[in-house]
């Protein structure tokens, strides 16, 4: 074949390519055949192509460097990315392949140019978005981090890098492990932090946020939300924000600050400074000064039952009665909730206890606020300066006592601080450490009262009640070490003891063929304890005894402190058969609505009520009501402390079932009460004995 | 004699501030160099024979080829690429001091510029004349990418620049009075920027005409200031045409290429390129490969032939900073130009077989069947490669000595 011939023929071929082609003359470098595809990308027709070097339409330095390393026959093939110019000077991404071929000795390299165009202007657009994505991240004032799901770090931000002080080098590593481990160092308390972190790890979908103290001093506000793809949870998001100087802004203004926000009184920084003001003055002048401090009784049950707004409103109204008690240059200050200080100046224990009577005086006129009126006491403890004492802390300590002292009185009155008081302190010390060896070395005893079916005479059951005879104290009666026990939370291993100790007795008895049940008493303290349900069943399920013969006395405070906590717990305690009594029942707040809910089956009206009967009207009123409201509750009703005949039949008459008390029989130590009610000796034999009444 | 010099490589006309005494003439500049020592290496320098030797080796210390254990063919390839690339770095390290130290300088001298224009004028003369006297020689002399390149921006800009237009001075075989000058105009071609409110100091493409125009006279202003500081003409010219173009579309004059200085010329084109590398909003920078490319396709005939062509026979069509797509799909970084194969670099290679610091360094040229399938922006690399490879930010030069490197087998 010709030249002109073969020329024809790969043009024809060349022309059968969907792609811009065009070939080469080996030796000449110049472009013998091009396909219209060519003419096309280049912005011509084809025949003009022709005749060209290579290196003419070469764009790109690697072109050209090519088309060189070509001619001196260092290269014959190339695939690479490039570029190519349009005659109207535009410019086309492409990828450019190059090859050499042979036909009949003739060489040809052939161009095949691929448009990159539309893959590089999404690529662009890609490019773009992240970029803008970026600078999103970058622009935000919250360090950011972004983990997959698995906690691998996917990428963060500088604010990010900054706020945790990572080190430039942690910055280019990629080394998540040492990203994580520097965080984990970083802050002040590293257990919690990893297991809030494996917390919010575990929950992909969880949105989460707290604060992170740091080493650094920074104080960090962590934010993480789950980072969702089409519906999926793919990883997580953890903003974190610097909020160390807001922190200590507001702390610096509560500093600033020296009233109490709600009454506008003088808060506890701003008494201090009036307090070192007048013992400075006191010991220049030698004048004597009062402090007091005054705490509205049950004032909690006012929020409880009003709510906080009006508690609020009830506050503001005492501060105005107690302001008018005082001379303007006195000083009456709020330091918590229903905690009032009065400072008087030169008062003495006379001037004092006026100040004292006018502030009691000025709170026993009725409240009335939004119709409702009410009534608000308070108790009162009284330090003096210098006799009590001549630094702050000091006398607010004695007068805190002393107030404390008026609430276990009986509280809506006032108390000067007693040295006494203080020696009741240290004996409580004493008893406190005293009863813990009482339990182990086995000073406690139960002793039982009988309690007694009115209108049959029968013994229905017994009163388990604690005695303690201490061999250097000598006999403690309840009434002492109840208190303190419940003071130091003692009170719950003398609970459980009680519980095992009661529940093993009824158990003996009622294995001897004897079934007594047994009443005990549950202090608030036993019955929230989260366990308290499950230590009930199993002191029954390890004596073996029936629920039924065990009943667990509650006071009516219980009940009502969380109701649907208690509810749920008596529920429980339903559920297990034992029996339930509301104790003391009439000298607490009860609410109908949960007595009615409460599965109660017995209540126990107080001794104090009892006392008077049958002379006292109101007693008896009160009695009577007490019995109407039961027996209308399908209730039954016990009364204690009945100690006289005439006690006995009020009750009868009234339609009380039961009573316990001196009359039939005090609480008797087993053996007394075993031979007073005559237990059968050898089990099996039923052996029930009426009593007279 | 191997010996240390300790003091600024500006105050010394040697590449190196250690290097191993081989002619009379470098004592004659040590001792005009007025120090009273210098320190010196006994280990490095060839010590008069036995007996003299005051430290003699220790019977136990590796001595003999022979009794070294055995080493596989793969144990001393990996080894030989370790030192390779480690002696790579340790001179990477060098330039880096040096280019740290030359972009001090250069702010210094800007510093200087408003209050002592004349001290500002000696300051830089002295930075282009210790660029110059290191390049000056027979020696073969190479550019160096730079890992790191310390300093402000303005001053990378300039040492960058006057570094890449010193080199392609070089080429042009300038004289040496040429090659000062060149080197003071590029240091100080953006020098009338000073005079520019901040905002218009870069040009952006949404700028009005006005600011535009508030943009362009900082050529203007740069003259201005070249007089105050009593530059030469061949260097105040670089300043005042810097942004001209060979086809008449530059400004402020418009001229064309013949009305131009080469040193100019030289500067109008590195300036750009470096530019486009390094914008002032780093999301839009180019690869140096695609700068190159656009400098082709676009700029043919904005700049003078035979300036672009050396240009691109000194940076090689993938210039060192590129990173790269080989035709075996692997990635790699464009470490240094071979001049007589441009498609053919030298290049670290990223391969997740081999530990990092014994990377390969591949000479394509021996590679018959490898080469670049195309170039990419370094986030475009996947991150195990982006790790490997750890491209630069910022792309700068310096220069080296040319240094034969052993090429370890592949």
């Amino acid at each position: 074949m010709s030249d002109r011939d073969v020329r024809a023929v790969w043009a024809v071929l060349v022309e059968g390519l969907l792609d811009a082609v065009w070939l080469v003359d080996a030796v000449t470098q110049r472009i013998v055949a091009a396909n219209a595809a060519a003419g096309a990308l280049l912005g011509t027709d084809a025949a003009t192509l022709v005749g060209r070097t290579a290196a003419e339409l070469s764009a790109t330095p690697e072109d050209l460097a090519f088309w060189h390393e070509v001619a001196q026959g260092l290269d014959e093939a190339i695939v690479s990315e490039s570029l190519v110019r349009r005659f109207n000077g535009s410019v086309v991404p492409v990828t450019r392949r190059v090859s050499r071929v042979e036909s009949d000795g003739q060489a040809v390299y052939v161009v095949v140019f691929h448009d990159r165009s539309a893959h590089q202007a999404t690529q662009d657009e890609l490019e773009h978005r992240l970029a803008e994505l970026r600078a999103t991240l970058e622009s935000t004032a919250d360090g950011i981090l972004v983990t997959d799901l698995a906690g691998a770090i996917r990428g963060f931000n500088r604010r990010f890098a900054s706020l945790w002080n990572l080190p430039e080098e942690l910055l280019t590593q990629r080394d998540d492990a040492a990203v994580q481990a520097w965080m984990r160092r970083s802050v002040v308390d590293v257990e919690d932090y990893e297991r809030r972190l494996a917390a919010i790890q575990d929950a992909t979908l969880l949105q989460t946020s707290d604060v992170l103290s740091l080493h650094s001093g920074k104080v960090i506000e962590r934010v993480t939300l789950p980072q969702c793809s089409r519906g999926q949870p793919i990883g997580r998001v953890f903003s974190f924000r610097d909020i160390t100087e807001k922190l200590a802004a507001s702390q610096r203004i509560e500093e600033l600050s020296q009233t109490d926000t709600l009454t506008g009184l003088p808060n506890r920084r701003l008494l201090a400074d009036r307090v070192e003001f007048a013992l400075a003055m006191a010991q220049r002048n030698g004048h004597s000064f009062a402090l007091m401090v005054v705490n509205l009784d049950r004032f909690k049950h006012i929020n409880d039952t009003f709510g906080l707004g009006f508690g609020d409103r009830v506050l503001l109204e005492v501060t105005e009665r107690i302001k008018g008690c005082l001379r303007s240059l006195d000083t009456v200050a709020r330091l918590g909730s229903d905690e009032f200080v009065l400072l008087v100046h030169k008062a003495d224990a006379a001037g004092a206890e006026a100040t004292a009577r006018r502030v009691i005086h000025a709170m026993s006129r009725p409240f009335r606020l939004d119709g409702v009126e009410f009534t608000v006491t308070c108790s009162i403890g009284v330090a003096l300066c210098p006799s009590d004492g001549d630094n702050l802390d000091e006398l607010m300590r004695r007068a805190d006592a002393a107030m404390h002292r008026v609430k276990e009185l009986g509280r809506a009155s006032f108390r000067f601080h007693q040295p006494q008081a203080d020696v009741d302190a240290r004996s409580q010390m004493q008893i406190d450490h005293a009863m813990r060896q009482a339990l182990v070395s086995g000073h406690f005893r139960l002793h039982y009262q009988p309690q007694v079916e009115l209108a049959t005479g029968k013994v229905i059951g017994a009163e388990a009640l604690i005695r303690w005879r201490d061999p250097v104290l000598g006999d403690v009666a309840p009434g002492e070490f109840i208190p303190v026990a419940e003071q130091s939370g003692f009170i719950i291993a003398i609970g459980d003891w009680v519980l095992s100790q009661a529940v093993a007795q009824a158990a003996e008895w009622r294995d001897a063929g004897w079934p007594m049940p047994v009443s005990i008493n549950v202090s608030a303290l036993q019955f929230q304890q989260a366990d308290f349900i499950e230590r009930v069943s199993s002191a029954l399920r390890s004596a073996n005894l029936p629920p039924h013969l065990l009943e667990l006395e509650l006071t009516e405070s219980i009940l009502i402190h969380d109701a649907e906590d208690a509810l749920h717990r008596l529920k429980a305690l339903e559920q297990l058969g034992v029996m339930m009594a509301i104790d003391d029942f009439g000298t607490g707040y009860s609410s109908l609505a949960y007595l009615k809910r409460f599965p109660i089956g017995r209540l126990k009206i107080d001794r104090s009520f009892i006392r008077n009967l049958p002379g006292d009207a109101s007693d008896v009123a009160i009695v009577n009501a007490i019995v109407q409201l039961a027996r209308a509750m399908q209730l039954r009703v016990i009364a204690e402390g009945v100690e006289t005949e005439p006690q006995r039949q009020f009750l009868l008459d009234a339609g009380c079932h039961e009573f316990q008390g001196f009359l039939y029989s005090p609480a008797l130590d087993v053996p007394a009460f075993e031979s007073r009610l005559g237990r059968p000796g050898p089990p099996g034999q039923p052996a029930v004995r009426l009593v007279s009444g | 004699m191997f010996i240390h010099l300790d003091v600024g490589w500006m105050a010394h006309p040697f590449p190196l501030s250690s290097f191993k005494i081989s002619t009379q003439d470098q004592i004659d500049t040590i001792r005009g160099l007025g120090k009273q020592r210098v320190r010196w290496s006994p280990e490095k320098s060839d010590l008069p024979p036995e007996g003299l030797d005051p430290h003699p080796a220790p019977a136990a210390g590796p001595t003999l080829p022979g009794a070294l254990p055995a080493e596989t063919d793969a144990a001393r390839a990996a080894r030989l690429r370790r030192e390779a690339l480690q002696a790579s770095r340790a001179r990477g390290a060098l330039a880096e001091r040096q280019f740290s130290e030359a972009t001090k300088a250069c702010k210094l001298t800007t510093e200087l510029v408003s209050q002592r224009p004349q001290e500002a004028r000696d300051q830089a003369e002295a930075l282009s004349r210790a660029l110059v006297d290191k390049m000056l020689g027979d020696q073969e002399i190479c550019i160096r990418l730079l890992t790191e390149a310390a300093g402000d921006k303005a001053s990378v800009h300039a040492v960058n620049v006057t570094v890449v237009s010193l080199l392609m001075g070089r080429t042009f075989g300038l004289s040496e009075d040429d090659m000062l000058d060149l080197g003071v105009g590029a240091l100080m071609h953006d020098i009338g920027k000073l005079e520019l409110p901040e905002r218009v100091r870069h040009r952006e493409e949404h700028f009005t005409t006005a600011e535009t125009q508030f943009y362009q006279e900082h050529v203007a202003h740069g003259v201005t200031i070249a007089r105050k500081m009593g530059l030469k003409p061949g260097a105040t010219l670089v300043i005042a045409q810097h942004h001209e173009h060979a086809d008449g579309s530059g400004f402020p004059l418009k001229l064309n290429s013949d009305r131009m200085s080469t040193a100019a010329r030289i500067v109008s084109l590195v300036n750009r390129y470096d530019n486009m590398c390094n914008p002032h909003v780093p999301s839009r920078a180019l690869t140096p490969h695609e700068a190159l490319s656009l400098l082709f396709a676009q700029g043919k005939n904005r700049y003078d032939t035979a300036i672009l062509g050396a240009f691109i026979r000194m940076m090689g069509v993938y210039p060192p900073g590129s990173t790269v797509q080989l035709t075996d799909d692997r990635f790699a970084l464009v470490m240094s130009v071979n001049s007589s194969r441009p498609l053919k670099p030298t290049v670290l290679v990223h391969d997740p077989k081999v530990p990092r610091d014994e990377a390969l360094l591949l000479s394509l040229e021996n590679e018959a069947h490898l080469g670049i399938r195309r170039s990419l922006k370094p986030q475009l690399l996947p991150p195990e490669a982006l790790n490997y490879l750890a491209p630069r930010q910022r792309v700068a030069y310096y220069f080296e000595p040319h240094i034969e490197v052993e090429e370890a087998p592949a």
